[in-house]
């Protein structure tokens, strides 16, 4: 008995103090984790959209049920005038996906930016790298785009070969965009 | 114990990953880049050295019963520091590295080193352990990501070297591909060390 109160208390103590060099690395750390989540979250919209220099929120009614792929927009603008719209999207490769995409005011996509994957490193994650994304630069939103195994076509991507879902993905986040901007931003 | 010995011991003579085979997981997983590779092993130096420290300077005070419990504790301390740290100050190779960090935890080359090394060694032991085992981990993951970065997508360290001067073989990339270099390496490896018995 003495003897399971004793091993039972070291345990206890061992727990104790990583638990507090935990609480330590949380406090000294979790500001500068914020700080870095707020500077990437302003670099992704100007990288989608670079000829914006301040973004404001646009807020949408039911936004929630009808586009839940859509976490946010702004609108994009400089000198007092609107530039275009960026849009924070959430999609799901294998695992949750967040990315930016920018659409300028002539209605072409302005660019494409993943700031938080958990894909498979080397593989996956060639899906999220510029490489893939800025092939998107420059296209003007029309239609969905479709994703493809071949050489593509109009309006299709070419999936990256052993990184399928990881490019569907993308694709999946873009065509949310594009409807998103079709029914509800898109003038004329 | 002479503590050089102890150092080389862990990155040629008994290397977790061409020697003891410890650590498969990460190893196969996150060798498709030079620089995962690296930012793994770095990552994996530090988890070692501390999990090393703390277990030696406990060993008398850890009961034995629970040390598997013990053990896990402080490893799963260490890597959940190193993944705040790398989120705060290096978030690009955080990004990169992903599910892998918080896996460290059950890397068994950490929890290897603890039990056969740290538990009945003395602190300055356990420490240099600590490093030639990360190192030569970490030498192991560079060797095999540059295979299967130069072979799988042309590239070194993210520079294309290859120049289209050949198509990247996928398949370098794909768990197949670690298998085969892996394989390869241990049995060059073996065939210079003359290490296999006749």
């Amino acid at each position: 008995m003495g003897d399971i109160i004793k091993t039972g208390f070291k345990l206890f103590l061992i727990t104790a103090v990583a638990a507090m060099a935990l609480g330590l690395t949380n406090a000294a750390t979790a500001n500068r984790i914020e700080e870095q989540a707020e500077i990437s979250r302003k670099e992704a919209k100007l990288e989608v959209l670079p000829l914006a220099s301040e973004f404001e929120k646009l807020d949408f009614i039911d936004n929630e049920q009808n586009h839940p792929m859509i976490l946010e927009v702004h609108e994009g603008i400089a000198d007092g005038e609107r530039k275009g719209y960026t849009f924070r999207v959430l999609s799901e490769g294998f695992k949750y996906m967040e990315l930016y995409i920018g659409i300028d005011l002539l209605g072409h996509i302005s660019g494409v930016n993943v700031v938080y994957q958990r894909e498979t490193p080397g593989l996956g994650t060639r899906a999220t790298a510029p490489a893939y994304t800025s092939q998107f630069i420059g296209l003007p939103v029309l239609n969905v785009f479709n994703l493809v195994r071949i050489a593509p076509d109009v309006n299709e991507i070419q999936a990256i070969s052993g990184a399928t879902v990881s490019s569907g993905a993308i694709v999946n986040a873009i065509n949310a965009v594009v409807e998103f901007y079709t029914m509800l931003l898109k003038e004329g | 114990m002479q503590l050089s010995k102890v150092f080389f011991n862990g990155i040629l003579k008994e290397n977790p990953t061409f020697r003891l085979i410890l650590g498969m997981c990460p190893t196969l997983a996150v060798t498709t880049s030079v620089v995962s590779g690296i930012g793994m092993g770095i990552a994996t130096i530090f988890v070692l050295f501390g999990s090393n420290l703390v277990t030696s300077l406990l060993r008398n005070f850890i009961p034995s019963k629970v040390r598997i419990p013990a053990y896990i504790v402080i490893v799963a301390t260490f890597v959940t520091i190193v993944g705040m740290l790398m989120q705060a100050f290096f978030p690009s190779i955080y990004q990169t590295l992903g599910i892998f960090i918080p896996l460290i935890v059950v890397n068994c080359i950490v929890l290897a080193r603890i039990e056969v090394f740290a538990s009945k060694n003395p602190v300055s032991a356990s420490v240099i352990d600590a490093l030639g085992m990360g190192i030569g981990f970490t030498l192991a993951l560079i060797l095999l990501a540059s295979i299967r970065e130069i072979l799988g997508t042309g590239t070194f360290l993210g520079f294309d070297i290859a120049q289209n001067s050949f198509e990247p073989a996928i398949i370098m990339l794909l768990p197949p591909g670690a298998f085969i270099a892996l394989g390869l390496m241990m049995a060059l490896l073996n065939k210079f060390t003359g290490r296999v018995e006749e």
